[in-house]
C-alpha cells in the first residue's frame, strides 16, 4: 500500500508523458515547494555601484527601478527601442518600457503595468509649465478583460532639487503630477519627476498599478 | 549564474498562491476594482441556505457577479452544502445536498435531500438613493421539497457598515407567526420520498406567510455581527424531535478569514449553536495573479528598410535550402512556446504556418506567441503572416497580420483594440500534403496521468471516489486521421459500493455502478477517427470504435459553422451497443440508434444555449436544453435539463434529466500556462430517461475555439 501511495503521490505531482515538462502539475508542484520551503530565499536586491558596474564593462545606461510595494529592486539594460519608447530588460527577461523617461508598460512583475498613455504628460513636462490634461490607464482584470479609465491629472512645478543617483549629484526641477478618476474623491496616484538639464528625467516615482504599487525610476550613466 | 554583480530580481507569485490555498491569516479582504478604488458599502454574506443572507433568513443583497460559493452549515442536527453561483448581476442560482439526523421519513433515519433555488434582485439600492434592494427567490423550487418556500425580502445598508433586512415569506418561510394566506389558501404539503423533480408552480407564494427580517452589522473589515428574526416554524424538524425550537431570534458572529472564506458562529432558536463555512470563488479572482510569464522577449523589430535595402532582399527564396532550415527554426522557436508546428508555405512577401496550441488557454495568447515567433525567425521581406490553428488535425481558421502593424503597435497603449481591428480571421482550407513538416506524421503522443471518479448522493456514502492511473496515447497518420486510446487501472477507492437501483427502462446508465465494480484494467477508450473542414463553413468526423465506458460503436457528425457566427447547426448520428461490465472489447446484447440535431448559439456576454433534439440511449425521444456561462479565462459553469417521452413514473426519482456543470481551468489556480481544466457534471440523480452517449471529440467545442467570437473574448490575451 505504502508503495502505492508513493507512486499516486509522484502521479499526482507530476504526471508523465511526452510533454511532462510543461505539466501543469509540475508547475504547481514547483510554486508549492517554493511556497513552503524558499521562504527564506528573499528576493534579490539591486545592490551594484558605479564602480561595480564599470568592473563588470556595463557602459551603457541602467535603469533602476525599485517597487517596495511589490518588494521588486532590479536593474535594467536597454534592450531595444521602437520608435519614441525605449525597452529596458533585467536579466531574467522582464521588461519595462519608457518613453521619454515615462514609465509606458511593464512585463514580467506580477500583475503588470499593462498600458499608461505619456504623451500629454511629456508635453507638458516639456513646456516646464503647470498644466491640466488626461491620461488613459487600461488594465486587464482577472478574468482577463481589457478596462480603460480615463485619469485627469494636473502637472505642478515645485523648484529646483538636486538629487543623489548612485553617489552622483545632478541639479533636477521637479515636478508632482496628480491624477484623479471620476467617482474617487482621492487621487489615484500622485508621481515626481526630477527632470535634468537636458529635460531627461534623472529619476522619478511613477505609480505602476494597483498592484505593483509605486516604481521608483533612477537612469544611471556610467 | 548571476556571477558578484547583483542586478536584482523579483519574488515568485509562490507564497501568495499557497498563502490563498491554505487559508491564510493575514491576506487582504478587501474586494477592489482596476485602479483600486475599493467596492463600497457591507460586504453580502452567506447565510445557512449558501445564499445572500442573514442567518437562516435571506435578504436582498446580490454577490459579486460570477461569485462562486461553497458553503457548509450545521446546526441542531442539519447539515446543508450548497454550491451557489451568481449567474448574473441580478440573478443567482443554488444547488443544495442537506442532511437532516433523526427526521425519520420515507424510511431514513437521516433524511438526505437536494434542492435547487433561484433568486432575482429587481431593485438595487444606489449610492446617494433612498430606495432598499429588494429581491425575490424560490427556495427548493423543483418539487414539493423540504426546503420549499419563497420570499419577497428588502435590504437597505446604511454606510459601510450595517445592513437592515425585512421580507415576507411564504411555505416553510411563512410558518411562523404566519398573518394569513395573501394570495391563495391551498398549498400542497411536502411529500416524503415523492419523486419529486416537477417544477411546483402550483404552490409559489401560496398558503400563510410570515414577515421575517434582521440586522447585520460589519464593524470591521473582517467582524460580522447578525440578529435576525425567522419566520420558519420548523414543523416537520420539531414534530419528530430533530431539535427544539424555544424562539424565533438568531444570533451569529462572523470572521472573514481571508477573501475566500468566512466562518460564523451563532446561537439559533433558543436551543441549538451551530457554524456555518463559506468559501466563496469569483472567476474574475485568480488563485494566483494573472500575468505575463513567461515574459515573451519584445517584439523583433526590422531594420529600417532605407538604411539597410541588402536585409529586404526577397533573393532568399531563390536558394533552395532557405526554407526548410527556416521552417527548422521556425518549429523550434514554437515548440519552446508550446506551439506544434505542423505544416508551413514560406513566399517571399507572405508566410503560412499551422499549428496546434498545447500550452495556452487562450487561443489568442498562442496566436500572439506565434507571430512573434514568425516575426524573431522569417526575413524581413515577409511582410503577412497567416496563423492557422489546428485541433488534433482539423484546420478551424486563419488570422492574417501584417507585420508592420504589429511593429507598430508593440508599444502603444492602445496595441490590443488597434491590433484587433487590422486582424483578419477566415475559416482554415485543409492542409495540403506538401506543406507538411518533414517526418512529422504519422505522429505517437503518449500519457501516463492520475484519474479520479466520483459518485455522488448514495445515501449510505454521500461522496465515493475511486483514483487511479490513466494511460493514454494517440496515434495520428496524417492530420485528422487519428488513433485514439485510453486505459485506466484503479489503485484504489469506494466507488464499487455505488448501488444499482431498478428502472422501468433499459438500464442504460443505472447500470453505471456495474462497470464501477471492476478491479482490472479498464479500455476506456479505443477509437479511430477522422475529422475535416469540408468547406463552405462545414465541418465533418466520423468515429468508431470504443467511445466511452459504457458503449461503443459508430458515430457521424457534421457542423456548421461560419468563422464569424454566433449561430451554428450540427446533426450527429449514432450506433451504440452497451460494453461488457467488465470494460474489456465484448459488448452486451443492447444496442440503439442514436443521434441528435443542435443548435449552438453564443449570446454574447458569455453566454452560450444549446438544444439538442433526438433519441437518446434508451430509445426515448426528447430534447436537451443547456445554458453555459463562460468566462474570457475559461471558467465555465451551466445548467442542462432534458425532456423526454418518458412519463414521469417510468423515469423515477427526479422525474427527468438534470444537473450543473463546472470548469476551471488549471491556468486559474497555478498563473502556469496550461490547456487543461478541472470540473465535474453534478446530477441529483441519475437514471435511464435522456442519457445521451458520450462521444469523444464533438466538432463544436473544437470549432468555436478558434473561432471569432472566442478569439474576440480573449483577444486582450494577444500581446501577452
Amino acid at each position: 500500500m505504502k508503495r502505492v501511495l508513493a507512486l499516486m503521490a509522484l502521479l499526482a505531482l507530476a504526471g508523465c508523458g511526452q510533454d511532462a515538462a510543461n505539466s501543469p502539475y509540475a508547475a504547481a508542484f514547483e510554486q508549492i515547494r517554493g511556497g513552503l520551503f524558499n521562504r527564506g530565499d528573499a528576493p534579490s536586491q539591486f545592490t551594484a555601484t558605479r564602480a561595480s558596474l564599470a568592473e563588470a564593462g556595463i557602459t551603457a545606461p541602467v535603469l533602476v527601478v525599485r517597487m517596495p510595494d511589490a518588494g521588486i529592486s532590479v536593474g535594467l539594460l536597454e534592450y531595444g527601442t521602437n520608435r519614441d519608447v525605449t525597452i529596458w530588460r533585467s536579466l531574467d527577461g522582464n521588461t519595462v518600457s519608457t518613453a521619454a523617461g515615462l514609465l509606458r508598460n511593464t512585463r514580467g512583475f506580477g500583475t503588470d503595468l499593462h498600458s499608461l498613455e505619456t504623451e500629454a504628460l511629456h508635453r507638458a513636462l516639456s513646456q516646464g509649465q503647470p498644466a491640466e490634461y488626461s491620461r488613459l490607464f487600461r488594465a486587464l482584470d482577472g478574468e482577463g478583460q481589457l478596462h480603460a479609465i480615463r485619469l485627469y491629472c494636473s502637472l505642478t512645478p515645485e523648484g529646483s532639487e538636486t538629487v543623489d543617483i548612485l553617489g552622483r549629484s545632478y541639479a533636477t526641477r521637479r515636478f508632482s503630477e496628480t491624477c484623479h478618476a471620476d467617482g474617487r474623491d482621492t487621487p489615484v496616484f500622485v508621481n515626481t519627476y526630477w527632470q535634468g538639464s537636458d529635460g531627461d528625467l534623472w529619476q522619478s516615482r511613477q505609480w505602476a498599478g494597483p498592484e505593483l504599487g509605486y516604481a521608483n525610476l533612477e537612469r544611471v550613466i556610467n | 549564474m548571476r556571477g558578484f554583480l547583483d542586478f536584482g530580481g523579483i519574488a515568485k507569485p509562490a507564497i501568495a498562491a499557497v498563502t490563498v490555498l491554505l487559508g491564510g491569516l493575514f491576506g487582504s479582504v478587501a474586494q477592489a476594482d482596476i485602479i483600486g478604488t475599493p467596492v463600497s458599502g457591507p460586504r453580502p454574506t452567506l447565510n445557512f441556505y449558501g445564499t445572500a443572507g442573514l442567518i437562516d433568513m435571506p435578504s436582498a443583497e446580490v454577490m459579486p457577479d460570477g461569485e462562486f460559493s461553497t458553503t457548509i452549515s450545521h446546526f441542531g442536527g442539519i447539515t446543508r452544502n450548497t454550491l451557489s453561483f451568481q449567474i448574473s448581476p441580478r440573478l443567482s442560482g443554488s444547488f443544495r445536498y442537506s442532511a437532516t439526523e433523526g427526521l425519520n421519513l420515507a424510511g431514513f433515519e437521516t433524511y438526505f435531500d437536494r434542492s435547487f433555488d433561484l433568486r432575482y434582485q429587481l431593485l438595487q439600492q444606489q449610492e446617494g438613493g433612498w430606495w432598499p434592494s429588494v429581491a425575490i427567490g424560490l427556495q427548493d423550487f423543483v418539487g414539493t421539497g423540504i426546503y420549499a418556500g419563497e420570499y419577497i425580502v428588502a435590504s437597505r445598508s446604511f454606510g459601510d457598515t450595517l445592513t437592515v433586512t425585512g421580507g415576507v415569506g411564504w411555505g416553510r418561510l411563512g410558518s411562523y407567526n404566519s398573518f394569513g394566506a395573501p394570495f391563495s389558501n391551498v398549498r400542497p404539503s411536502f411529500v416524503p420520498g415523492d419523486t419529486g423533480g416537477e417544477i411546483s408552480y402550483d404552490q409559489w407564494f401560496r398558503g400563510q406567510a410570515a414577515f421575517f427580517g434582521g440586522i447585520e452589522w460589519q464593524p470591521t473589515d473582517r467582524l460580522g455581527v447578525i440578529v435576525e428574526y425567522s419566520s420558519d416554524a420548523y414543523r416537520t424538524e420539531t414534530a419528530q424531535g430533530v431539535f427544539e425550537r424555544r424562539s424565533p431570534w438568531n444570533f451569529g458572529i462572523e470572521y472573514q478569514v481571508n477573501r475566500s472564506l468566512r466562518l460564523g458562529a451563532y446561537y439559533l432558536y433558543g436551543s441549538e449553536v451551530g457554524v456555518n463555512l463559506a468559501f466563496s470563488f469569483n472567476p474574475s479572482r485568480p488563485v494566483t495573479p494573472v500575468s505575463n510569464r513567461p515574459v515573451p522577449g519584445p517584439l523583433a523589430i526590422r531594420p529600417d528598410p532605407a538604411e539597410n535595402p541588402d536585409l529586404w532582399t526577397a533573393d532568399w527564396v531563390e536558394n533552395p535550402r532557405a526554407r526548410p532550415a527556416l521552417g527548422e527554426r521556425l518549429r523550434e522557436a514554437l515548440e519552446a512556446e508550446g506551439q506544434d508546428l505542423i505544416a508551413y508555405d514560406l513566399g517571399a512577401y507572405e508566410a503560412e504556418i499551422r499549428i496546434e496550441n498545447t500550452r495556452y488557454t487562450a487561443v489568442a495568447q498562442a496566436l500572439g506567441r506565434s507571430a512573434r515567433v514568425m516575426a524573431e525567425i522569417l526575413p524581413p521581406s515577409v511582410e503577412t503572416f497567416h496563423i492557422t490553428l489546428l485541433d488534433e488535425g482539423l484546420a478551424v481558421s486563419t488570422l492574417t497580420l501584417r507585420r508592420s502593424d504589429m511593429e507598430a503597435l508593440e508599444q502603444e497603449p492602445n496595441a490590443i483594440e488597434a491590433l484587433q481591428a487590422v486582424a483578419g480571421l477566415r475559416a482554415a482550407q485543409p492542409t495540403e500534403a506538401e506543406d507538411l513538416v518533414d517526418g512529422m506524421f504519422p505522429r505517437f503522443d503518449w500519457s501516463l496521468r492520475p484519474y479520479t471518479r466520483t459518485s455522488y448522493f448514495d445515501p449510505d456514502n454521500p461522496i465515493l471516489i475511486n483514483l487511479g492511473v490513466r494511460l493514454s496515447a494517440s496515434y495520428e497518420f496524417h492530420p485528422g486521421w487519428r488513433i485514439d486510446g485510453a486505459l485506466t487501472q484503479r489503485l484504489a477507492g469506494n466507488l464499487d459500493q455505488a448501488r444499482t437501483s431498478p428502472s422501468n427502462l433499459p438500464p442504460v446508465r443505472t447500470s453505471s455502478p456495474l462497470y464501477d465494480r471492476q478491479t482490472g484494467i479498464a479500455v476506456e477508450r479505443l477509437t479511430f477517427s477522422h475529422a475535416r473542414s469540408l468547406g463552405n463553413d462545414l465541418y465533418g468526423r466520423v468515429t468508431v470504435g470504443y467511445l466511452e465506458r459504457m458503449y461503443g460503436g459508430l458515430s457521424a457528425e457534421l457542423l456548421w459553422r461560419p468563422v464569424n457566427s454566433r449561430l451554428a447547426l450540427g446533426a450527429e448520428i449514432n450506433y451504440a451497443r452497451q460494453r461488457d461490465y467488465d470494460m474489456g472489447l465484448g459488448f452486451r446484447d443492447y444496442g440503439v440508434v442514436t443521434g441528435h440535431v443542435s443548435a449552438y448559439y453564443d449570446m454574447a456576454n458569455g453566454y452560450h444555449v444549446q438544444i439538442d433534439a433526438g433519441r437518446y440511449l434508451a430509445g426515448d425521444w426528447g430534447a436537451t436544453l443547456s445554458i453555459d456561462r463562460e468566462f474570457r479565462n475559461g471558467w465555465r459553469v451551466g445548467a442542462f435539463m432534458t425532456l423526454t417521452d418518458v412519463s414521469t413514473e417510468d423515469f423515477g426519482e427526479g422525474s427527468f434529466d438534470k444537473g450543473i456543470r463546472f470548469s476551471i481551468p488549471v491556468t486559474w489556480f497555478t498563473g502556469q500556462p496550461s490547456r487543461q481544466s478541472v470540473g465535474t457534471t453534478i446530477r441529483p440523480i441519475t437514471r435511464d430517461g435522456g442519457a445521451r452517449l458520450g462521444v469523444p471529440d464533438r466538432l463544436y467545442e473544437r470549432v468555436r475555439d478558434g473561432h471569432l467570437g472566442n478569439i474576440d473574448d480573449q483577444w486582450a490575451q494577444v500581446w501577452r
